[in-house]
């Protein structure tokens, strides 16, 4: 059954264990050959990111092949309000300016 | 020459905050090309502050384009192809040129780096199957010490497998990992040759969630025990 294969029980111990591409590094702690489960054919593209991705990134990534995801930072309420302070203050200062000029 | 200063010195700030955040430069470029006046430079930072205080932002730590060979293009985790592992020259890649692995003996290899011990993270990839790949029971294209002992509690791995018990030669494909354990199983591998395919499968094992696409649609089934596992984590 390929389930059970797929979730085989853990097996060997390395410290230091490198990632692999297209091949399985378990596989002869798991009694198979080590080319037992090397892929064929090509991979392309690789990318890991350390956190989740949405759905509206992947298809970034599927509709841009070769680029990283757009990071598409979102604004708090509280940034929201903060900013409109921000702007209402920067518009006072000018007015101000002006009529200390006039 | 200081509006110029003013707003060099914003678009630093805004790269370096937005870099620590999300990893990415391209929208902060576009954003610091209009930066030169005073109001920018002195509004821009105040954004970048503002806007990144809600919520964190995945970002890419390793990309291996093979487009030369199996340098990282982050820089971080440079890679050595093993066996006859080689680059096309033929452009038959998704972008750039492409790995080519013929089953007995390829792969690339990457030195441990703790990295690559996601609590919470992202694949993206894309493959092409070779001739007479579907006869491949199993394969995996990616695995961090799936499988394993140490990868008990940290490893990961993007697996297939032909469902001889379904008679179905395109099988399966997805993302399972050492515990907690968060599979996603179920998209058909869609090992034809001569088209590639988009994989992406997100996790976070702390919400033991995953969600996998293929092709930008989503095929994520129930996994295995735990479950649910494949309840996409945005929403």
């Amino acid at each position: 059954m390929a389930s059970a294969a797929l979730e085989s029980p853990f097996a060997y111990i390395d410290t230091n264990p490198p990632l692999s591409i297209g091949r399985w590094g378990a596989a002869e702690a798991q009694g198979e050959p080590a080319n037992a489960r090397d892929y064929l054919g090509r991979i392309d593209d690789v990318q890991i990111y350390d956190g989740a991705l949405d759905a509206e990134q992947v298809q970034f990534l599927f509709q841009n092949p070769g680029e990283t995801a757009r990071c598409v930072p979102t604004v708090s309420a509280w940034g929201m309000m903060a900013m409109a302070v921000l702007v209402l203050l920067a518009g006072g200062a000018v007015i101000a300016r002006r009529r200390a000029a006039a | 020459m200081a509006t110029w200063s003013g707003g060099r010195r914003a678009t630093l700030f805004v790269r370096g905050a937005y870099s620590r955040r999300c990893g990415l430069d391209n929208a902060i470029r576009r954003g610091a090309r209009h930066a030169h006046g005073r109001v920018g430079a002195m509004l821009l930072p105040l954004a970048a502050l503002l806007a990144s205080t809600d919520g964190v932002q995945a970002s890419p730590f390793a990309h291996w384009t093979f487009d030369v060979d199996a340098s990282d293009a982050l820089g971080a985790h440079p890679g050595a192809m093993m066996g006859n592992a080689s680059i096309s020259s033929d452009g038959g890649a998704i972008a750039g040129e492409a790995l080519i692995l013929d089953g007995d003996g390829d792969y690339v290899s990457i030195p441990y780096s703790s990295d690559f011990q996601l609590g919470a993270g992202t694949i993206s990839l894309w493959f092409r199957g070779g001739p007479n790949s579907q006869q491949r029971v199993f394969y995996a294209l990616l695995d961090f010490h799936h499988g394993s002992n140490h990868g008990a509690s940290h490893g990961w791995a993007i697996l297939g497998a032909r469902d001889e018990a379904q008679g179905q030669a395109e099988g399966r494909i997805g993302l399972a990992t050492g515990l907690p354990v968060v599979n996603c199983f179920g998209a058909k591998a869609l090992l034809d040759s001569g088209t590639f395919h988009h994989f992406a499968a997100t996790f976070n094992r702390a919400g033991a969630r995953c969600f996998m696409l293929m092709d930008s649609r989503w095929r994520a089934q129930p996994s295995n025990p735990p479950s649910p596992t494949s309840t996409p984590i945005h929403h």
